[in-house]
């Protein structure tokens, strides 16, 4: 997905490739290395100026540990990452700190992502004070004015976390963050604690930050409602994997994985007389230290050609349609051939699967 | 006083509040909580009186503590002369415990002082630094703690035998960060996970940036409450040391050693322990009780809702 762009065109804002994130288990006395946690296992994208790369999937399946590793908040094992083609993992020291500036985040927890101890203009000021951006009244003025712009009121900088709610806290959050005037926000479930009214206020104000600054997210979430209304692409994420990769539109029309078909008839629908068919996945999320061989999600799979094949071969990311990328050997059309999965056992051709899942678009 | 090991120890090496992200306690709002506290206050009336009288000890103390009369006031019971009674060689008891609060205060603030910079900087630098350093630390910290402090004590003070009271500071200090450490240890690790912390980091800021704006700021209730506990440990620490007759040198008096020169006639002459002992453990009970109230105030579940 990253070959086949010409050089004449300019880098995008953001490329992943190949991103690794594995967590070595120690145990014992010695602390001997006696497994890895692949939480991140190999994971490549690209997000341009002004796009939401949504990323959905289940708790533990690696959504924030990617999110982390791009910024270099956790150190990536492997990979690279390229912020408009310069290589954001090459530069260490003050060259990584003045880097930052562009790649931000957003947490989701309002309580724990704000120093209680530390007034709100103080946490807002942070970045301007690292990077130098303005000193004194100047600061100030930025403060109070990127206060305002996140919906708040100017005065407030003088003020304490713990005087505020929640949705407010965000806001604050998302001050902090655009401080620095970044390209690219790392948006980790940052509505997932709130209230479902203050959860469409903070969405909408993120919304209209991207489109005045042009900001690129990477929106981190559980609820594929809020992704729905917010991104642009979907990567569902599975054990470390991107699994499935498309536009917003073609996934919740169309969800190719047979993963995503079950995460997406997951979507409670409003209203009780609609019928539709739900696909319940049987087993727990499998240990990311031991996962299953071939497709990691095949114990769990409901795809009707699914086979000995699939937990042999692991399933490349591949163009099933324009622009829409899934790991999977059975939604054709494949680069998997068909004699090469015979060889590894297979009993069922590929064959096209899609539920019914009408009612969830209602 | 020969127990140097009461449960206070524990509770100094094993205090870890919970962190949280309440509201800062301000100065102001700790002292309304503490105000209303009617144990608190005794406590600290207590201690006032004991640190004044160490305070203002030559102008309080009705003789000269060295001052020797004649030996027809040997031994004397309490009376209105000596309060708190005469000791063997003449001298006035209470003159002498007011002096020795002076000796007894001094080592312990100063002891105290000493480890909690050593076990901050120590536990600081090994939680925020993390990795290979970290384990290092940590499991040498539970190494020292393994060793009994008196034993460590006692042998560093046979090699030397008579030591200056600046000398047994020292020694007491250096032997008593091992808790302080594996407490600021813990909370700084815990800190650093906060994602106000990655925040600080995402934004751009040095790691030293890191640890004076958003970890050290956080310490101080858990630092505050170590101290309180600390100089009620000392105090027993360096009367234990003293009553062994490894303390303060001649002529210079601490409780722990005015206790030891009356033991002797504990059955003839209980003015000669029963007065010293009593400053000892009204003291370190007054310390342990605005310790223990310090961190119930401090602590984010007590204090009014925000």
């Amino acid at each position: 997905m990253t070959g086949n762009q010409s050089a004449a065109d300019p880098p995008p804002l953001l490329e992943v490739r190949n991103l690794v994130k594995h967590f070595p288990v120690h145990t014992g006395l010695l602390g001997r290395k006696t497994a890895v946690v692949r939480a991140v296992d190999g994971v490549s994208f690209a997000i341009s100026a002004g796009e939401t790369l949504g990323v959905v999937g289940e708790s533990g399946c690696g959504k924030t540990t990617l999110g982390r590793a791009i910024l270099r908040l956790i150190e990536p094992t492997s990979g690279e990452i390229l912020v408009e083609g310069a290589d954001f993992r090459a530069v260490r020291g003050k060259k990584l700190r003045a880097m930052r500036r562009h790649l931000q985040i957003v947490f989701q927890d309002p309580f724990s992502s704000l120093n209680p101890r530390m007034t709100i203009g103080d946490a807002v000021r942070e970045g301007i004070v690292i990077h130098r951006l303005a000193e004194g009244a100047e600061a100030d003025r930025r403060v109070r004015h990127l206060l305002e712009e996140v919906g708040l009121h100017g005065e407030i900088a003088n003020r304490y976390p713990h005087e505020f709610s929640g949705g407010q806290r965000q806001r604050i959050g998302i001050a902090r963050a655009l401080a620095v005037q970044p390209q690219f926000i790392v948006c980790d479930e940052p509505v997932s604690a709130l209230d479902v009214s203050v959860q469409a206020q903070v969405v909408n104000l993120l919304l209209d930050l991207q489109r005045d600054r042009r900001l690129a997210y990477l929106f981190i979430s559980h609820d594929l409602r809020v992704v729905e209304q917010v991104a642009t692409r979907v990567a569902v994420m599975y054990l470390g994997r991107v699994v499935e990769l498309a536009t917003a539109d073609a996934l919740y029309r169309e969800p190719l994985m047979p993963y995503s078909q079950a995460l997406l008839s997951a979507i409670p629908v409003p209203d009780p007389v609609t019928r539709r068919e739900r696909i319940v996945l049987s087993g727990d999320v499998p240990s990311p230290a031991n996962p299953p061989t071939g497709c990691h999600f095949h114990p769990r799979c409901h795809h009707p050609g699914r086979d000995a094949a699939c937990a042999r071969i692991s399933p490349p990311l591949e163009e099933k349609a324009p622009g829409h990328w899934v790991a999977c050997i059975k939604q054709p059309p494949t680069t998997v051939p068909w004699d090469v999965q015979l060889q590894h056992g297979a009993t069922n051709p590929p064959s096209r699967y899609l539920p019914d899942l009408t009612a969830i678009r209602a | 006083m020969a127990d140097v090991t009461p449960a206070s120890v524990a509770a100094f090496a094993d205090y870890a509040p919970p962190v949280t992200s309440l509201p800062p306690a301000q100065p102001a709002t700790l002292w309304k909580t503490l105000r209303r506290d009617r144990t608190f206050r005794s406590a600290l009336a207590v201690l006032g009186v004991i640190v004044g009288a160490a305070i203002f000890a030559p102008l309080l103390a009705p003789y000269d503590p060295a001052a020797q009369f004649d030996l027809t006031t040997r031994l004397q019971a309490p009376s209105a002369a000596h309060w708190f009674g005469t000791d063997p060689v003449t001298r006035d008891v209470l003159s002498r415990v007011v002096f020795g609060a002076r000796i007894s205060l001094t080592i312990a603030f100063l002891a105290v002082a000493l480890s909690l910079t050593i076990g901050t900087v120590v536990g600081a630098a090994a939680g925020f630094v993390g990795g290979s350093f970290d384990a290092f630390v940590a499991r040498s910290i539970d190494a020292l703690l393994s060793i009994p402090r008196v034993l460590l004590l006692l042998s560093v003070l046979s090699l030397w035998g008579e030591l200056s009271t600046r000398a047994l500071v020292v020694l007491i200090g250096t032997t008593g960060w091992f808790g302080v450490a594996r407490l600021v240890r813990g909370e700084v690790a815990a800190l650093r996970q906060r994602d106000f912390v990655t925040a600080s980091r995402a934004l751009g800021a040095r790691g030293m940036r890191v640890l004076v704006r958003h970890v050290v700021p956080h310490l101080a209730s858990p630092i505050l409450v170590a101290a309180t506990l600390g100089v009620g440990h000392m105090i027993v620490v360096e009367a234990g040391l003293s009553f062994l007759g490894f303390g303060v040198p001649q002529p210079d008096a601490s409780w722990g050693s005015i206790i030891r020169d009356g033991r002797e006639f504990m059955q003839t002459a209980w003015w000669l322990t029963a007065f010293p002992g009593l400053a000892l453990v009204l003291t370190v009970l007054a310390v342990n009780v605005v310790s223990d109230r310090l961190r119930a105030a401090l602590s984010p579940r007590q204090l009014p809702a925000p």
